[in-house]
């Protein structure tokens, strides 16, 4: 998440004025890549140093906010120990099967509805009702259902990635352009063909929103519910250090938190792109019309 | 294959009023049209004038209130591979390339995907877009997505061709080099054309007759033959004294109808 700060030219001159002159003369700012880049690395060290100058000179208290090399020692520690091999391990797995299990619902019950207009105002309101719901509510009820382990962890992925999924996917559906579907019944297409050719494909932009946005409720839902009670993952770990004023291990948990959750954001942007490459594209010819 | 003969048989059209309670409102009044089969009919008149109606009764999405429509002596249907209809708007699927939007049709035809890209491919190289078969939709200008719309309406080879005002969202020289395009593929395909449009110059220069609708609730007020031969050049057309006759005459029937 840091690494966006750095990502506009206004963030960029107020953090360093002094822009060397042969790179102002070129290209905005913005558009160079290798001006972003250094861009991050300027406000990642200066963010850094500064906490770590805080913390080294004493202006900030070390019990709360700790230093970046205390955290780095203790992301070490943690490393050589269980935060990556169990902890991790544990979320990953709990988000991954949560996610998987209700994002693939959720799309499919998506299309259901939307072939069962009936049904689908029936249902509609209790869908809403269940997804206003906070979901960190239903954690000690799910341990109560599903006990401390695993699955209990899972649900709590899976109840938050399905409704945002089953959303952005119903959201697409009613987003199709009536002219295609008025095209699609003059050209005598049937209702599979319709679906296929001219629903699906103008629903995906707005299922893989679903996807993204379902991952990180679901990673959401499994650290909040391991927070609460649990085996093993990140949010015993934090509950743990917290409780015994780790500043360091906590944030060296966070850390770890942010980059996997960077990681895989980036995956679902290149799978978007590859997916959806229609999308990005720009007129390449105004003229010979 | 010859174009279908199109008889309207004292169709009349009510619409429901957009205010509840209010009686429902007469869009065409009783109306008895022939279109011979290949012949190319221009319709023009003031907006909301039931032109469209006539359109849509033909293509069969909607059901004339009274009388019949019959094309070919039968009732028309939705999705009949035989009818061709063109918007105004292109309505090309934009995850789809300019050669996948054209052979689209013919896929739900359930030709084979070989045969219908090679179709595809031809009659898109015909209206010039042979370099852009590859193109999605977002890269190309307005005519030539207009283009790739006639391309799609054309493939299949309709015996029957409904036509919306396709050409009224171009600038003057694109719609101008479209239309003549236009003709001179129909003028190949022979089927029967009802060409909806507002613009009188069009509606001479391309069609066998143009019929004046009255303003609404809609009936024919006047017709006229358009005796100017074929192949036409259409640029050239809009010189000669004959065309200026035809436009003249119309006009003034038209005028009274569009309260200039």
């Amino acid at each position: 998440m840091t690494a966006k700060v750095g990502n506009t030219p206004g963030d960029l001159s107020a953090v360093s004025p002094a822009v060397p002159e042969a790179v102002r003369r070129r290209k905005p700012l913005s558009e160079r890549p290798e001006a972003v880049i250094v861009g991050w690395i300027i406000v990642t060290a200066v963010f850094l140093g500064a906490w770590e100058w805080g913390g080294v000179t004493g202006r900030l208290n070390q019990l709360f906010f700790s230093r970046p090399s205390a955290v780095w020692g203790e992301l070490v520690l943690g490393v050589r120990g269980t935060l990556i091999t169990t902890d991790a391990r544990y979320t990953l797995v709990a988000v991954f099967l949560g996610f998987t299990g209700a994002a693939l619902a959720g799309v499919a019950v998506a299309f259901m509805l939307s072939q069962m207009p009936y049904l689908r105002k029936v249902v509609n309101p209790f869908f809403t009702a269940l997804n206003s719901l906070p979901r960190v509510a239903l954690a000690p009820l799910f341990v109560m259902w599903f006990g401390i382990g695993l699955f209990s962890h899972v649900m709590m992925a899976a109840s938050l990635t399905f409704f945002v999924v089953f959303a952005n996917t119903m959201a697409g559906i009613e987003s199709v352009d009536q002219d295609h579907l008025l095209l699609a019944r003059l050209q005598g297409a049937t209702r599979w063909q319709t679906f296929k050719w001219f629903i699906v494909p103008s629903a995906l932009p707005s299922i893989f929103i679903g996807l993204e946005l379902g991952f990180i409720f679901g990673m959401l839902g499994t650290v909040s519910g391991e927070m609460i009670v649990g085996e093993a993952g990140f949010g015993v770990r934090l509950q743990r250090d917290a409780g015994i004023f780790n500043t360091s291990g906590y944030f060296a948990t966070l850390f770890v938190l942010v980059l996997i959750s960077a990681l895989l954001a980036g995956v679902f942007q290149m799978a978007k792109r590859r997916l959806i490459r229609w999308q990005s594209l720009h007129l390449v010819s105004r003229g010979g019309a | 294959m010859s174009g279908k003969t199109i008889v309207l048989d004292r169709v009349e059209q009510y619409f429901d009023s957009h205010n509840p309670g209010e009686p429902q409102k007469q869009v065409l009044q009783p109306t008895s049209l022939k279109m011979k089969s290949e012949e190319f009919v221009a319709l023009v008149g003031p907006s909301g004038c039931g032109k469209t109606t006539v359109l849509n009764m033909v293509a069969g999405l909607i059901r004339p209130t009274s009388g019949t429509v019959t094309l070919d002596g039968q009732t028309p249907r939705v999705g009949d591979s035989d009818v061709g209809y063109l918007l105004a708007r292109d309505a090309l699927l934009p995850w789809r390339t300019a050669l996948h939007n054209v052979s689209l049709p013919l896929e739900v035809r359930g030709v084979p995907k070989k045969e219908g890209g090679a179709r595809a491919r031809k009659i898109l190289t015909e209206v010039g877009l042979g370099d852009f078969l590859d193109a999605y939709p977002s890269q190309l200008s307005h005519g030539m997505r207009q283009r790739v719309a006639v391309a799609r309406t054309l493939v299949v080879e309709p015996r029957t061709l409904l036509m919306d005002e396709p050409f009224s969202a171009l600038d003057a020289q694109t719609r101008l080099s479209l239309q003549q395009q236009f003709v001179q593929l129909w003028e190949r395909v022979s089927s029967t054309v009802i060409f909806v449009t507002h613009d009188l110059t069009e509606a001479i220069l391309m069609a066998d007759r143009v019929l004046v609708f009255s303003a609404r609730p809609g009936r024919v007020c006047a017709e006229f033959n358009i005796d100017l031969e074929r192949p036409r050049a259409l640029a050239e057309l809009q010189g000669t004294d004959k065309f200026h006759d035809l436009f003249r005459q119309i006009w003034n029937v038209l005028r009274d109808e569009v309260h200039v």
